[in-house]
């Protein structure tokens, strides 16, 4: 057997975890080494340490149930459980909440992105029948005769179209 | 060659864990008081919690120290054994089955509160994580029963679990096998890594302490 085989064997026996047939390797082996008889040694300290936690006071839970059962609780959950349908009881509030929430942000965007792709098709009135260039700040309140403050409205006058006369060639 | 991974172990399973043969036959008070419950008797269900509750309380404050969660979900325990009763083999021990359903609920707990502790902006989550036996502990008069529970918490999950039912608990191979829904040959495969992983932590803070007292000395 090997050493590697061996310490395997070590870990199970020193928590009394080993077979009848293996027990009887392991002791072959260790008789002639050394080495597996000093690594069985730290291994039975190690595990003496992790023993202590075996009586731990804080583990201990005497102390916490002299006192009351949770019988009583679990009795008393049970019967609301028993008098609540199971779909009830199975309903998660805040799911169905949080999907509501989403369903109506998501209407809300669906519907102004439509609106503003109408408002974009059609145009209309003012913002459009003005150059893109003549749009400065004031000439936007400007159609409701709501100018800027002490400035009055001036409403340009349109531009008479030069008309060209045909070409007199002949 | 003895030794085998642990994967090896789980195909040389034949679902022993899970036979009845395994571990103690039920006892028939027990296997009335199960019946009795399975068909709807509240009190006989009365009479299970009153004899497992202390047992079940201990084993999840291995895993969750405060008392009044492992108090809370030793309760959960017995109402998920309860709504489930229908499902329990009454020809197995009713022990590992509740005991199954404790640690798995014990271990969806604390995957919560890992998981809450990761995803919130100001936690005292990761203040509660085992010291690093390779760093000086500050707390000078740490005792030992703390120490190894430091040292303990280092080991992963899986086998951490096993050696607490195992050493700490002493429930036999068979049973661990049956509580944690593996094989009795993963069982001894995980022990037996568990021990060494235990004794090698251990080692390392034994030797962390007397370099320390060597310097404290000069």
């Amino acid at each position: 057997m090997e050493c590697s085989d061996a310490q395997h064997l070590i870990h199970l026996d020193v928590g009394n975890d080993l077979r009848t047939e293996e027990e009887t390797l392991l002791a072959g082996h260790m008789e002639d080494c050394g080495e597996c008889r000093v690594y069985h040694t730290r291994t039975s300290r190690a595990m003496n340490a992790l023993y202590v936690l075996r009586d731990d006071p804080a583990t201990r839970p005497e102390s916490a149930t002299a006192t009351r059962s949770v019988w009583a609780n679990v009795s008393q959950k049970i019967q609301q459980r028993r008098t609540t349908p199971a779909l009830a009881r199975r309903f998660n509030v805040q799911v169905a909440a949080l999907s509501v929430c989403s369903l109506s942000l998501a209407v809300v965007t669906i519907v102004q992105s439509l609106s503003a792709m109408r408002g974009s098709s059609e145009p209309s009135g003012y913002m459009l029948s003005q150059p893109v260039s003549g749009l400065s700040a004031p000439s936007l309140y400007q159609p409701h005769g709501q100018g800027m403050p002490n400035e009055p409205y001036r409403q340009q006058q349109p531009q008479p179209i030069p008309v060209k006369s045909p070409p007199q060639s002949f | 060659m003895l030794r085998m991974s642990e994967s090896d172990a789980e195909d040389l399973s034949l679902d022993a864990a899970d036979s009845p043969e395994n571990g103690e036959a039920p006892s028939a008070s027990e296997v009335r008081l199960v019946h009795a419950a399975r068909n709807g008797d509240h009190d006989a269900f009365g009479e299970l919690v009153l004899r497992y509750e202390r047992r079940v309380l201990k084993v999840v404050r291995r895993f969750v120290l405060d008392l009044e969660q492992a108090t809370d979900l030793v309760q959960e325990s017995f109402l998920r054994a309860f709504e489930r009763i229908e499902q329990f083999d009454p020809a197995r021990r009713f022990g590992p089955w509740l005991f199954r359903l404790a640690v798995n609920l014990t271990y969806d707990h604390l995957r919560k509160v890992r998981r809450r502790g990761r995803w919130s902006l100001f936690t005292d989550v990761g203040q509660d994580r085992p010291l690093d036996p390779a760093i000086a502990d500050p707390r000078g008069d740490i005792d030992l029963s703390q120490e190894v529970q430091m040292v303990l918490a280092e080991i992963p999950e899986a086998y951490r679990t096993v050696l607490i039912l195992r050493d700490l608990e002493g429930f036999c191979t068979s049973e661990v096998a049956a509580i944690t829904d593996r094989s009795e040959a993963t069982i001894r495969w995980r022990l037996a890594e568990a021990r060494k992983m235990f004794k090698e932590s251990w080692e390392r803070r034994e030797r962390r302490s007397s370099r320390e007292q060597v310097t404290s000395d000069e």
